[in-house]
């Protein structure tokens, strides 16, 4: 039966780190790491069971979300989505990459996306809209949108 | 070398009897050289004064030679090759090409051969006239440097320009990411303030504080996505403000139905006229409402070159404060914002419920004219 979704959050900043765990508890799903750099994202053990990652794309000294998003996706598969002020900077075609949310984002907006993520990635085969702060990549605009579930091949 | 020599003797001859065509080739001012190409290398058999004159050869230095001895270093072999490819066909040729005097000074030698021809067509001389060109060719090519020196400095200056537009650009994307991201920090501080404190009334107020910074943050992340300079489509801050409450209202019985048409506004007329429609729609859910019944708000956005009307109803209870313009802070925030925006308010007791109606006059101010095409 249904279960929640499992997230983890990269960012550097600590109050939007913090208020994204509120949020994301808040909309009913699991926070199950913060972490502020890619070096914190590479020392976890513990990512295997990650459902997806919100990943901010400047993290400072701490590296790029890109570099992060790679990361993950060659070592667990990891879905991302992007939580940006820079959304041009930000190529949505690399691997493992579902889309990106810009900021400042709403409460509801990311609600929204994450509910919409939810239903896409757990309860196949999902039907629901594409809230319109999730800007979603190309392959899963398309895979998404025309078919209602994954295709086999990315995962 | 004594047929080199006959023609000269000839027409000097012939001027001495009074031919005029003789005289006139050898008097005139235009440099004129015959050449014979049935002699071994084409040598020259006459040369008029002009031709000495140019060159500042005496007639005894050249009759006899071939026309090379005029070609120095500097001179183009592409264009000798060109001369000596037009003598082989028997065709003429007019150039340019740099030949050196007597005491090697340069010149430009505007240069034409033409072959002479008996009755038979046999090939008896070659006919040249010499014109200096160095004026004109200096000329052409002072200009063609200045046009040089004009174009580097074109170039300089341009990317003088790019470059600075480049750190105009770099810095605008920073400030634009910093305000993002303390926009998203502003709301993030009243999310968690709002999770720490247990009283409902405290809960109420930094909530209805969340919606209104929230209102500036989506309207903020419009202006960056417009597809017109300057404008926003207010229907697009319609939808993230009402998204806004139905998420936070999502417990309750109350359907939201849209009507809307792309309304563009100017950048500044968003932030007023967004925070109008928050503050009413806060309003209809807060009070239209109570004891968590059932209701529908609908929300209708129409716009045309002069105005744009905004259009809220309900089928609520009545809002007495929005009737009898009772002084809340929602209330003050509406009217001073009617009043920046020059936009009137009518609120009507429709029982059930009540509509409001918002007409603002659409800003003609930044790329309004552009825009409106």
């Amino acid at each position: 039966m249904d279960r929640i979704m499992r997230i983890m959050v990269v960012e550097d900043d600590v109050l939007l780190s913090q208020s994204l765990e509120i949020q994301i508890s808040n909309a009913g799903h699991c926070i199950m790491g913060s972490f502020s750099s890619f070096q914190e994202v590479r020392e976890c053990s513990r990512l295997r069971e990650i459902d997806l990652a919100l990943v901010d794309y400047n993290l400072g000294e701490g590296g790029t979300g890109t570099e992060v998003a790679a990361w993950l996706h060659e070592a667990y598969s990891t879905p991302i989505v992007y939580l940006t002020a820079n959304p041009g900077r930000i190529d949505t075609r690399a691997p493992g990459t579902i889309g990106l949310i810009e900021k400042p984002y709403t409460y509801g907006c990311l609600k929204l996306a994450l509910d919409y993520l939810y239903r896409k990635l757990l309860l196949p085969p999902p039907r629901a809209a594409c809230p319109p702060c999730l800007n979603l990549a190309p392959i899963y605009k398309k895979a998404w949108t025309a078919e209602g579930h994954l295709p086999s091949t990315l995962h | 070398m004594r047929d080199a020599w006959e023609m000269t003797e000839q027409l000097a001859a012939s001027a001495s009897r009074g031919d005029p065509v003789a005289s006139a080739i050898l008097g005139t001012r235009m440099s004129m050289v015959i050449t014979d190409p049935r002699q071994h290398d084409n040598p020259i058999v006459f040369v008029n004064d002009a031709f000495l004159a140019l060159t500042r050869y005496s007639r005894d230095e050249i009759i006899g030679r071939n026309c090379r001895f005029l070609q120095g270093t500097e001179t183009s072999k592409q264009t000798v090759q060109a001369i000596h490819d037009a003598l082989a066909r028997n065709r003429d040729i007019s150039v340019d090409i740099l030949n050196y005097r007597k005491d090697g000074s340069p010149f430009w030698n505007a240069l034409y051969i033409s072959p002479v021809f008996n009755e038979k067509r046999e090939l008896l001389y070659f006919f040249a006239s010499q014109i200096d060109a160095t004026a004109r060719i200096e000329f052409a090519q002072r200009l063609e440097n200045e046009k040089k020196q004009i174009e580097k400095e074109i170039q300089l200056i341009s990317e003088e320009y790019t470059n600075e537009l480049n750190i105009k650009t770099a810095l605008m994307h920073e400030v634009d990411h910093r305000v993002k991201n303390n926009l998203q920090i502003i709301t993030s501080l009243i999310l968690m303030q709002n999770n720490a404190v247990a009283d409902p009334k405290l809960h109420e107020i930094l909530n209805t504080i969340l919606h209104r910074i929230e209102t500036i943050s989506a309207i903020h992340a419009q202006l960056y996505k417009t597809e017109r300079q300057g404008y926003v489509d207010f229907t697009k801050i319609v939808n993230d403000i009402t998204v806004a409450q139905e998420i936070f209202a999502a417990h309750r019985p109350i359907t939201v139905i849209r009507d809307t048409e792309p309304a563009f506004i100017s950048a500044a007329q968003s932030t007023p006229l967004g925070l109008i429609y928050n503050e009413i729609l806060t309003n209809a859910y807060k009070h239209a409402f109570p004891d968590d019944r059932p209701g529908i708000i609908s929300i209708k956005v129409r716009s045309d070159t002069e105005t744009i009307r905004l259009n809220i109803s309900d089928n609520g209870v009545g809002q007495s404060n929005m009737l009898t313009g009772t002084n809340t802070f929602g209330q003050t925030l509406i009217h001073a914002l009617c009043r920046q925006t020059k936009a009137t308010i009518k609120v009507n007791d429709t029982s059930p419920g009540l509509n409001i109606e918002i007409i603002a006059p659409v800003d003609k101010g930044l790329g309004a004219k552009q825009g409106q095409g």
